[in-house]
């Protein structure tokens, strides 16, 4: 048989057209597994999950229910940019995430399931944080802009906000980049709802950048140029402050009046199947049962473990100071996360820059 | 205005150890057209290179115009040597068009640019590319390229020109009209020339006086009919021309430069053990311009001048063989003859064609049969 | 007077008559059909993989309505935005930083090359090894190791000898110039190296034999590197602008926005907004685009092309001794500084604890790497996507390598064009332009479920690599003389062993450089990896820059300084095993690309 250039060309045809069917099979190949399991088997549930303790719940709830699980672990922001570009046909099912301003603008592009309420008692943080027409659910609460010193070298830290303008504390405090960092947003938006307003709160981080504001990307860069001494105060998330304080015994949490809160909550995605949304509000439920919550405490010991509860009867770890005596202040997500983008833009601006 | 060339002992030994000459010494007159003829590695180029001064000797001395440019200690740069060089790769500035590429050589004349342009111009009108003067080298031809360089090298009218085998690079019939071109156009403007070529028709037909170099050392020194008539080593002989070579046992004593030889016939590689195969053949004279000193045994090279063919059964032959080729040329045929015990002979010339497989006779004549004494050099 | 139109005849060897175009032969007759069918197949898949993607995440930044990312149908608020505020300053910065990395590249990398080349510099032989070796490594690892060595709490620290200047310096832009332009110089170097192989030293002898001296001489054969010395300065500025490893990295960590890594932000961060990042694309490309283009234009049709069969060898200069001293010196600097300093500090940032801010030496991130799950599997995972895309790259490279060296048509010019085009984009603006194409509505309607899976991320990187494997293999593919292949068929071969036994051996060493190029591209790439990677299965230097921004460095520097270790073994492997394998023939062929 006479191999002739049209053999040549219609393997190199046929190999780049393998390629392209490699491609298609791909799209295929999930669908249909995806249609057969959940013909025959239960339908996996996808968790988009920042938490730390997010490996040791979903192993937990899978042997206690039976329901496969595939965990998608990351930082809330990947999460979130995920989350955005897939919107048109997402693959997630459940999101759990510290900061509510981010649910209450998935909320408003209507991407959550509304009207859940798992049958649980909420304590007054908890109840606090519950939205008004029920598109995700607290599970737990830390603080936005806990402060952090090292004892030995700070003797006489500050006692209100006013104070950290002040020329002693000079080039001596330091936070993280709200845009990199979530927890970060709730502490500014929490200031400028403290202070009276969106332009109090540009003067005092104005001040506070001209004296001499050190930003790092996120809780962990900040807290070590605390113990190396670059600064001296670091303003992080509550569970990353007691984490550090856990490992260092030299250095102190304190919280200053008010502090903001800073919910995890979980939301459900509204264009899920709705086995998957069954099976979501069922992991919800498991979060905040007594089993649940002892997951949560045990999970991540050094870091998001440090929460303070929303359901009643359970009792933070022993290493979180107690919230008595400091004012805890509750943001309206909906109001203050429309301004996430401007406010992120207008202190990545003026402050880092 | 043409100047003399004077070369006394002149050595260059490279970094790696490699000798490219050794102990070479020329005289040339100022206006002679010497042109320096071998085989590559001979050492012609890295001579020339030595004259035009991009190339630093190992020992000896070079003088030019009676100035010496370079000892083991003096070196003048190229710059400064008066000297202008027609390179084998043209080596045109390819960012220039060809006017400003021959005007580049006027600048050691101090004249101003636009007087450069006009000259230049002239120049290329000279050489025939009055029509191309805007252009740049890549748009032009091998053959048009080169007279470029001619044209640059011919303008600053200096008293010394090299030409590194500047035809080597361009098609037969080319290459002769551009000697011609070459030759007319150098002998018009006089200066002394040093020419390199390893093609002994171009070094004949040019040359004043030619330079045979071997392995960096100058064989022979002469004019071309003195090469030709009477090259000083069998090596001179085989470059300049030779139908074959015949290994010969001498019979009678040399006198007034002829002697009397007879072909002895050499075992031939790959022969059976056994008496050499052919017979002996007829004894004739050769020419003999050197001392023999009583050899025994010699070789004659044979020039395509001396020898013929003739039938095998008229008594006048020397040699018999067999014809394995034979080659139209024009104006006759060339053969090429098996001669058992000597190997092939090559060149012979006839009128009429034998063809293959034919067996002929080879008649050998005095004037173009040359005998060195066997073992002079070891055959290349 | 000589007859000029008798001397019109084909010169041999004609030097610098343009390039003599090997055209194969267009197909013709029944074969025709199945040419055209490959062609519309291959034009298909790279308008489905690289064009589409892009365009449509481009538009975003004038139309974001269209992909439902905004409320305008039409817009210019997004651009105007891009030259407010940070942007405006992260666009500024990259391009005055890549000017200067530029520059720098081009000071170093001209001399080293001239060195190398032309002076009888020792070691001269291992210049060019090391230049590959830097431009095997991805930006982002040297500049992690420096940055681990300045930084506070860096090795410096712990050794005792920080000094707040040293980390400042590093830590800013200066440091971010001096790593660009460290990556700069082996464009420069080989593009000067390949000017010089066509600058024959005739020039410069013909130059002094009439009448120049030294310096005129120098200067009078400048112009012919020109074009050499015009590409490094564009390839430099080009490769800077487009460059995400030093952004991402040891930028970032200085608080230095650049370009590339604000688009990234703008995916990545609080609050996602596809059409700000697509209209920081616009920027980026454009200031990618438009050196490259001039740079073009400038060499059209002005061929300085002289390489002839017989370009004398060129006498290498002979250094003086004090001249050496400086000259091996100072290209041991250039070494020490690219190479060397981020080494040490990879190195001894992976044998440090994280804690403790003592100099005490420590095995224990690389039993962690071993041990510690996550930690190994990305290197092992990156190992097989470089393979993979290595392979299939190089066959689709050499596929369309043999498109574009056929006569010039329109189609072929226009591949070409789309080929420069897809080497200019940013990596960035490629894997950005995958995520937003990949979820579009029209993507689940034809049932293509690709964003978060391994096989986009594999498409992507290939989909990225081809255009410059292409390129590489067109300057072999185009030396290939089509009667090879005849000549096999001729004799008896079919069709299949025509090719393998003919064809492929004359380029075998080209294919394995490009396989080798891209490998390493791969197997350390960072841009795409962090924005593509499939959730839980991160590969190499997304899990390196991971446990960087946990803090967790030593493991990270483990990690490094591993996944390094491993590319090099792998370079090793298939060069040691193409020597040994490779019939000796193979080898000898296309050693010099010279004509």
């Amino acid at each position: 048989m006479i191999w002739t250039k049209t053999h040549k060309n219609l393997r190199v045809v046929a190999a780049l057209a393998g390629l392209g069917a490699l491609a298609l099979a791909g799209c295929t190949s999930s669908a249909a597994s995806d249609q057969a399991s959940g013909a025959k088997a239960k339908v996996p549930l996808v968790v988009y999950s920042a938490q730390g303790y997010d490996k040791a719940m979903v192993a937990a709830f899978t042997k206690a229910t039976g329901i496969p699980v595939k965990l998608d672990d990351n930082s809330t922001g990947p999460l979130l940019t995920q989350i955005e570009a897939s919107k048109n046909n997402p693959n997630w099912g459940l999101l759990w995430v510290d900061g509510s301003t981010a649910f209450a603008g998935l909320d408003q592009q209507g991407l959550l399931v509304k009207g859940y309420e798992p049958s649980v008692s909420f304590n007054s943080l908890g109840a606090k944080n519950i939205p008004p027409d029920k598109s995700y659910v607290p599970t737990g609460v830390t603080l936005a802009g806990a402060m952090v010193y090292d004892r030995t070298k700070v003797t006489a830290p500050p006692t209100s906000w006013a104070q950290i303008t002040g020329s002693q504390w000079k080039g001596a405090i330091g936070t993280n980049d709200p845009t990199q960092s979530g927890p970060t947003y709730p502490f500014i938006a929490g200031m400028m709802n403290y202070l009276g307003g969106v332009s109090a709160g540009e003067k005092f981080f104005t001040r506070l950048k001209a004296n001499g504001l050190v930003i790092n990307p996120t809780n962990g860069p900040t807290l070590q140029a605390l113990t190396t001494g670059q600064i001296k105060l670091a303003f992080v998330q509550s569970s990353a402050g007691v984490g550090a304080a856990l490992g260092d015994k030299k250095l102190v949490v304190k919280y200053l009046d008010p502090v903001t809160m800073l919910p995890s909550c979980i939301g459900i995605d509204a264009k899920a199947p709705a086995a998957e949304q069954a099976e979501a509000k069922k992991f919800a439920a498991f979060v905040l049962s007594a089993q649940g919550q002892k997951v949560m405490q045990s999970g991540d010991p050094t870091g998001d473990s440090l929460y303070y509860p929303v359901v009643d009867g359970i009792a933070p770890l022993p290493a979180l100071p107690p919230l008595t005596g400091v004012q805890v202040q509750f943001i309206d997500p909906y109001k203050w996360g429309s301004q996430e983008a401007a406010l992120n833009t207008w202190f990545v601006s003026n402050v880092i820059h | 205005m043409a100047e003399p060339i004077a070369i006394e002992g002149l050595t260059k030994v490279y970094s790696g150890g490699a000798t490219a000459l050794r102990d070479v010494s020329l005289a040339v007159d100022p206006g002679t057209f010497l042109v320096l003829l071998g085989p590559s590695g001979s050492g012609k180029t890295t001579l020339l290179r030595s004259l035009a001064g991009i190339e630093r000797i190992t020992s000896g001395t070079i003088m030019i115009g009676g100035t010496v440019v370079a000892d083991g200690r003096v070196h003048v740069p190229p710059d400064r040597r008066d000297a202008s060089m027609v390179f084998q790769d043209y080596a045109l500035w390819p960012h220039l068009r060809i006017r400003d590429n021959v005007a580049f050589a006027l600048r050691r004349r101090r004249v101003s640019r636009a007087e450069a342009r006009v000259r230049a111009e002239a120049m290329l009108a000279r050489v025939g590319l009055g029509a191309l003067v805007e252009r740049y080298p890549n748009e032009l031809s091998g053959g048009e390229q080169q007279r470029v360089a001619l044209a640059r090298a011919l303008i600053g009218d200096t008293g010394l020109m090299l030409c590194d085998e500047p035809l080597s690079n361009l098609d037969a019939d080319l290459r002769e009209r551009m000697r011609v071109e070459i030759s007319a156009l150098v002998r018009e403007a006089g200066a002394t020339t040093v020419y390199i070529t390893h093609d002994q028709a171009e070094a004949f037909a040019l040359a004043d006086v030619i330079g045979v170099l071997e392995r960096g050392r100058l064989v022979q020194f002469g004019t071309p009919e003195e090469i030709y008539t009477a090259p000083a080593s069998p090596f001179v002989a085989r470059f300049t021309g030779l139908s074959g070579e015949l290994g010969v046992r001498v019979l009678g004593a040399q006198r007034h430069g002829v002697t009397e030889v007879i072909p002895a016939p050499v075992r031939q590689a790959g022969d059976t053990a056994g008496p050499a195969a052919g017979a002996p053949g007829r004894s004739f004279h050769a020419r003999s311009p050197f001392d023999l000193a009583g050899a025994r045994d010699g070789v004659v090279m044979i020039r395509p001048t001396g020898i013929r063919i003739c039938s095998s059964d008229d008594g006048e032959h020397h040699l018999a063989g067999t014809v394995s080729d034979v080659a139209f040329r024009g104006r006759g045929y060339e053969h090429a003859v098996d001669v058992p015990g000597h190997g092939r002979l090559t060149g012979i010339f006839a009128d009429v064609r034998a063809s293959r497989g034919q067996p002929v006779g080879l008649r050998l004549e005095q004037a173009g049969c040359l005998l060195y004494p066997a073992g002079s050099e070891p055959p290349e | 007077m000589t007859d000029q139109t008798d001397f019109a005849v084909r010169a041999p060897a004609s030097p610098g008559r343009g390039q003599r175009r090997l055209a194969w032969p267009a197909t013709a007759g029944s074969r025709l059909a199945s040419a055209r069918l490959g062609k519309t197949v291959f034009w298909l898949l790279l308008s489905f993989f690289i064009l589409a993607p892009c365009a449509s995440f481009l538009a975003l930044a004038v139309a974001p309505r269209l992909f439902s990312q905004g409320a305008q149908w039409f817009t210019l608020s997004y651009l105007r935005q891009t030259f407010t505020g940070v942007t405006a300053l992260a666009i500024t910065n990259s391009l005055w930083v890549s000017c200067a990395a530029a520059a720098f590249g081009l000071a170093v990398g001209f001399p080293v090359a001239w060195l190398a080349a032309r002076t009888s510099l020792p070691g001269r032989r291992l210049v060019a090894g090391g230049m590959w070796l830097v431009l095997l490594l991805p930006s982002w690892l040297p500049a992690l190791g420096w940055q681990r060595l300045v930084q506070p709490d860096g090795v410096l620290y712990r050794i005792g000898l920080s000094s707040p200047f040293i980390t400042h310096l590093i830590m800013g832009p200066f440091g971010v110039v001096l790593l660009l332009g460290l990556r700069s110089v082996p464009f420069t170097f080989l593009a000067v190296t390949a000017g010089l192989a066509g600058l024959g030293q005739e020039f410069e002898d013909a130059a002094r034999v009439h009448g120049a001296g030294r310096l005129a001489a120098l200067r009078l054969i400048m112009p012919i590197l020109a074009p050499a010395i015009w590409s490094a300065l564009a390839i430099n500025f080009a490769e800077s602008v487009s460059d995400f490893g030093v952004a991402a990295t040891l930028a970032y960590s200085s608080n230095f926005p650049l370009g590339t890594y604000q688009l990234y932000a703008a995916i990545n961060n609080f609050p996602p907004s596809f059409p700000a990042a697509a209209a920081m694309g616009w920027l980026l490309v454009a200031a990618v685009a438009l050196p490259l283009a001039l740079q073009a234009r400038a060499l059209r049709g002005r061929s300085f092309e002289v390489l002839s069969g017989r370009s004398r060898q060129v006498v290498r200069r002979q250094l003086t001794r004090p001249g050496t001293v400086v000259a091996v010196a100072g290209v041991g600097l250039f070494y020490l500084c690219a190479l060397g300093v981020p080494g040490f500090g990879a190195v001894s940032g992976s044998l440090l604890g994280d804690l403790g801010g003592s100099f005490s030496l420590t095995l224990a991130n690389y039993r962690a790497v071993f041990h510690e799950g996550g930690q190994f599997g990305p290197l092992a995972r990156s190992l097989g996507y470089g393979t993979i895309t290595a392979t299939i790259t190089v066959i689709g490279g050499f596929v369309a390598a043999r498109f574009l060296a056929q006569r010039k048509t329109k189609a072929t010019r226009l591949l070409d064009f789309m080929l420069l085009a897809a080497v200019a984009l940013p990596s960035v603006v490629f894997g950005a332009g995958y995520i937003f194409a990949y979820n579009l509505p029209i993507m689940s309607t034809l049932g293509i479920n690709l964003y978060q899976t391994v096989l986009l991320l594999v498409i992507a990187y290939v989909a990225a690599s081809l255009p410059t494997n292409a390129r590489v293999l067109v300057g072999a593919v185009s030396q290939l003389q089509p009667s090879l292949k005849d000549a096999a068929r001729a004799h008896g071969a079919g069709e299949l062993a025509a090719w393998a036994r003919g064809v492929l051996p004359a380029v075998s060493r080209p294919i394995v450089m490009a396989w080798l190029l891209t490998f390493c591209g791969t197997f350390l790439e960072l841009p795409l990896s962090q924005l593509l990677y499939a959730p839980n299965d991160p590969p190499a230097s997304v899990s390196i820059n991971d446990n960087l921004s946990t803090y967790h460095f030593g493991v990270g520097m483990a990690q490094s300084v591993l996944a390094v270790g491993i590319a090099l073994a792998a370079v090793a492997v298939v060069l040691g095993g193409y020597r040994l394998l490779a019939p000796e023939g193979w080898r000898r062929i296309g050693g010099t690309v010279r004509g």
